[in-house]
C-alpha cells in the first residue's frame, strides 16, 4: 500500500511540518495552494502563523481529517442552526482550553489559513466568554480601554436605560 | 483557477460594511489591516469580532425563532464597550431586522435604522406595551418600512376603535417582499377580511391564521407552501376547496376549527368526484369536532405525494360510523398497509373510555399517520386497524399508552392479541369512577381466564413490555401480579400433566419505578429475579424509547 501523499509546512519562525495532505488541507488557503501551484516538494510558508500555533491548528485538523467540510450557504437563520450557534463539541472544548492569548493566534491563525470550523470553535468560545457579561466585565476580561469621553458615556448610558430596566 | 487566500470570514457583509465604515471615517486605515485598537496584543480583526457577535445574537429565523428583549438590551448593552464596539455593532444590521413592538419606541426607530436596507422580521404584540398610544405609534413606524417586511408575527391586539382602525391598516400595508405571516385577527369582532399585505405578496410561502376569515386573494394564496387555519368556529366547505385550487405549490395544510357550514356534496364519496389534485402536498393536519370536513377534504382533492396525515374528530356526528372515514382514506390505505407491514408496529393511545389516538411509531420514517377518535367505541376501532391489517403476513404489534382503569377498556384490550407493550403515563384517580367501572391493572394482568378449551390464559396474553415507572406504580401490587401471571414451573407441569392446559405469558421487560425505601429495594430485587421478568428497569427512559424500541 502507498504512503498518504504528504506535504511540508513552514511555520514563521522556521519550523518545519511534514502532515498529510488531507490533514493539511482542511485549510482552504492550503487547498487552493496546492491547486494553483502543483505538487512540489517546497515547503508551504506560512508566514503569519508560528510553530507553537501551527502545531496547535494541525492537531486540530488531524482531529477533524475525515470530516465533511461545511457548507459555504448554511443559513444562520435556520433554526438548528441558531440552536447550535454557540454549542462545542466536547472534544473540541477541551481542544480550546487554552490561555486567552493562544485561543486568539488560534483564531487567527484559522481565519488566515481559512478553516472555518476551528475559527467557529475559537469564535464560540470567546462568545461564550462575552455571553451575559456587563460591558466593564468585557473591557476588563479582554483589556479593553473604555474610549468614551465623559459625555459620549452619559449620552449612551441614557440611550441604554431601557435595556437596564428589564 | 481563483486565488482566494482572505480568510474565512471574507465572506461575511459586516467585514465590507465595516471597512467601508472605518475607510470613511478614517482615511488613514488599511482595508486589509483593520483592528480593534484598543484590543489586548491579539490584534482581533473587526471580521471577527463580528463574526463572534453574529455567533452569540443569530440572526433571528422564521416566525417564532425570534429575538427577546432582553437580547436586544444585551446588544444594546455591548455597545458600552467602547467607541469601536460601538460603531461595529450599530454597523451590523443583521443584529437589528428582528422588530418587536415590545421595544420601546426609541429602539424600534433605532433597529429600523441600523437594519439599513435589508429584510425586517416584525413582531407585533400588546405585552409590555404601557398605552394604546404606544402602540400605534409603533405600528405606525413599523408600517412605513413595510416594503422590507419579511416575515410578520401579528397576535392580537385589542384596544377600541383607534387600535382597530390602525391594526387593520397596518396589516393591509403593500408588502411585496413578505414570506412568512402568522396572524391573529381575534381582536376584528365581527370578522372582517382583512386584506392582507395588501393582497399581494407574491413571495409569501407560509400563513398561519388565526381566528379570521379565510383569505380569497389568488395573489396571496398563489405561492403558498404552508397554510395553517386555526379558527374556533366553522369554515364554508367551498372555500376549503378553493384554496387547494388557488394554491397549487401547498405541501403543508393545517386545519383546525370546529367543522364546515355550506353544502358538503353527499355524493362526493361515491362518485369521487375529485376537484382537484395537491400534487405537491406532503402533510395534511385536520383537528376538527365535526369530521365531515375531513371526509369532504379527503374525498375531493387527490394528494398522490402525501407523507403524512393526522386527523382527529368527534366521530359520533360521522354517518356510518367509521365507515365514512375509511372510504375517505381509500387513497391511503395502501401507504398505511405499507407503513403496518414495514415498520411491524403502530401505538395505540387511550386517554379515556372514548378517546384513542392511533398512529405509525415516531422513529418510522416511511408514510405517517394518526388517527385521532372520540364518539366511537374501542371495539370498533380495533375492528377497523384489523381490517386494515387483514392481508398482512403478520399483524403489527400494538403500544398501548393507557392512562385510565376503565374495566370496559381493558377488557377490550385484553383480549387483543396484538398488544405487546403497554405503558401507563400515568394514572387518572380511580375515584372519579363508579367502583364497578374501574378496575385495578395488577389485579387485571395477574386474573386467569378459564377456558374449557383453552385451558388456563391470562390477559393481553402476548405483552412484552410493561411500564408503569412514570405512573409510580406500587412495586409490591406489581410483584403480586407476576406471582399470579406466572405459575411456577414444577405447578405448572404438574397442572400440564393432568391435562389442564396453560397459555404462559411471554416473559416480560419491566420498568417500574423504585423508592430508596428498604420495603421496596427488597421488592425490587424479588422482582429482578422473578421468573416470569426478561429485565427490569428503574431509570429514567426518553419518552419516545417505549413505542420506538
Amino acid at each position: 500500500m502507498s504512503a498518504a501523499p504528504q506535504v511540508t509546512l513552514e511555520s514563521s519562525d522556521g519550523e518545519k511540518f511534514k502532515v498529510d495532505k488531507e490533514v493539511a488541507e482542511r485549510s482552504v488557503l492550503i487547498k487552493n495552494m496546492i491547486e494553483d501551484v502543483g505538487e512540489s516538494d517546497n515547503p508551504i510558508p506560512l508566514p503569519n502563523v508560528n510553530a507553537s500555533v501551527l502545531k496547535k491548528v494541525l492537531e486540530y485538523c488531524e482531529h477533524h481529517r475525515g470530516d465533511p467540510l461545511p457548507a459555504a450557504d448554511a443559513d444562520p437563520s435556520n433554526d438548528d442552526n441558531r440552536k447550535r450557534a454557540t454549542e462545542i463539541s466536547d472534544w473540541d472544548q477541551k481542544f480550546i482550553q487554552v490561555d486567552q492569548e493562544m485561543l486568539f493566534e488560534i483564531i487567527l491563525a484559522a481565519n488566515y489559513m481559512d478553516i472555518k470550523p476551528l475559527l467557529d470553535v475559537g469564535c464560540k468560545t470567546v462568545a461564550n466568554m462575552i455571553k451575559g457579561k456587563t460591558p466593564e466585565e468585557i473591557r476588563k476580561l479582554f483589556n479593553i480601554v473604555n474610549d468614551f469621553t465623559p459625555e459620549e458615556e452619559a449620552q449612551i448610558k441614557k440611550e441604554n436605560e431601557w435595556a437596564e430596566d428589564r | 483557477m481563483s486565488q482566494n487566500y482572505s480568510g474565512a470570514t471574507n465572506s461575511a457583509l459586516e467585514n465590507l460594511l465595516f471597512r467601508q465604515h472605518l475607510s470613511a471615517t478614517d482615511p488613514h486605515t488599511s482595508t486589509s489591516t483593520v483592528y480593534i485598537q484598543s484590543h489586548p496584543a491579539h490584534n482581533l480583526p473587526v471580521e471577527i469580532l463580528a463574526h463572534i457577535l453574529n455567533l452569540l445574537f443569530p440572526e433571528a429565523g422564521d416566525l417564532n425563532g425570534g429575538r427577546s428583549k432582553s437580547d436586544v438590551a444585551e446588544i444594546y448593552r455591548l455597545r458600552m464597550v467602547s467607541k469601536s464596539w460601538k460603531g461595529l455593532i450599530e454597523d451590523m444590521p443583521t443584529l437589528w431586522t428582528y422588530v418587536s413592538t415590545a421595544y420601546p419606541t426609541a429602539v424600534v426607530r433605532d433597529c429600523l435604522r441600523w437594519s439599513k436596507n435589508h429584510f425586517l422580521r416584525i413582531k407585533i404584540s400588546q405585552i409590555l406595551i404601557s398605552s394604546a398610544e404606544a402602540l400605534i405609534d409603533r405600528l405606525q413606524i413599523l408600517q412605513s418600512h413595510s416594503h422590507r417586511w419579511k416575515t410578520l408575527e401579528y397576535y392580537s391586539t385589542t384596544g377600541g376603535p383607534d387600535v382597530y382602525i390602525h391594526a387593520r391598516n397596518f396589516l393591509e400595508s403593500p408588502a411585496p417582499m413578505l414570506q412568512s405571516i402568522y396572524v391573529n385577527l381575534s381582536a376584528f369582532t365581527p370578522s372582517v377580511r382583512v386584506n392582507l399585505a395588501g393582497g399581494g405578496a407574491e413571495g409569501l410561502k407560509h400563513l398561519t391564521l388565526k381566528d379570521g376569515l379565510l383569505p380569497r386573494s389568488s395573489n396571496l394564496l398563489h405561492g403558498l407552501e404552508t397554510l395553517r387555519i386555526l379558527l374556533e368556529g366553522t369554515v364554508p366547505a367551498k372555500d376549503i376547496l378553493n384554496i387547494f385550487f388557488k394554491s397549487p405549490g401547498l405541501r403543508c395544510f393545517e386545519l383546525s376549527c370546529e367543522g364546515a357550514e355550506g353544502q358538503i356534496s353527499p355524493t362526493a364519496l361515491a362518485t369521487r368526484s375529485l376537484d382537484t389534485v395537491a400534487a405537491s402536498l406532503k402533510e395534511v393536519i385536520i383537528h376538527v369536532t365535526h369530521p365531515q370536513i375531513t371526509t369532504h377534504i379527503l374525498s375531493r382533492i387527490s394528494m398522490p405525494s402525501c407523507e403524512s396525515v393526522e386527523l382527529s374528530g368527534d366521530f359520533t356526528t360521522l354517518g356510518g360510523d367509521l365507515h365514512t372515514l375509511d372510504e375517505a382514506l381509500a387513497p391511503f390505505r395502501p401507504k398505511i398497509r405499507e407503513t403496518l407491514s414495514l415498520a411491524g408496529r403502530t401505538t395505540l393511545l387511550v386517554s379515556s373510555e372514548d378517546e384513542f389516538e392511533w398512529s405509525s411509531p415516531l422513529e418510522y420514517e416511511g408514510f405517517q399517520f394518526s388517527f385521532g377518535f372520540s364518539g366511537t367505541t374501542l371495539g370498533r376501532l380495533i375492528e377497523w386497524i384489523r381490517k386494515l391489517s387483514a392481508t398482512l403476513e403478520a399483524p403489527p404489534e400494538l403500544a398501548i399508552s393507557l392512562t385510565t382503569p376503565h374495566r370496559q377498556t381493558l377488557e377490550t384490550l385484553g383480549e387483543w392479541d396484538e398488544v405487546t407493550k403497554l405503558r401507563i403515563p400515568w394514572m387518572e384517580d380511580p375515584s372519579t369512577y363508579e367502583v364497578d367501572e374501574v378496575v385495578s391493572l395488577a389485579d387485571f394482568l395477574g386474573d386467569v381466564q378459564v377456558d374449557p378449551t383453552k385451558g388456563l390464559s391470562w390477559n393481553f396474553p402476548n405483552l412484552q413490555e410493561l411500564d408503569v415507572y412514570s405512573a409510580e406504580y406500587d412495586p409490591l401490587a406489581i410483584f403480586g401480579m407476576l406471582n399470579k401471571r406466572y405459575l411456577p414451573d414444577p405447578y405448572a407441569r404438574a397442572m400440564q400433566g393432568l391435562g389442564i392446559s396453560i397459555q404462559t405469558p411471554p416473559q416480560i421487560d419491566l420498568r417500574v419505578k423504585g423508592t430508596t425505601e428498604v420495603g421496596d429495594a427488597i421488592i425490587m430485587t424479588a422482582m429482578e429475579k422473578h421468573w416470569g421478568v426478561k429485565s427490569l428497569n428503574q431509570g429514567e427512559l426518553d419518552e419516545s424509547q417505549f413505542a420506538d424500541e
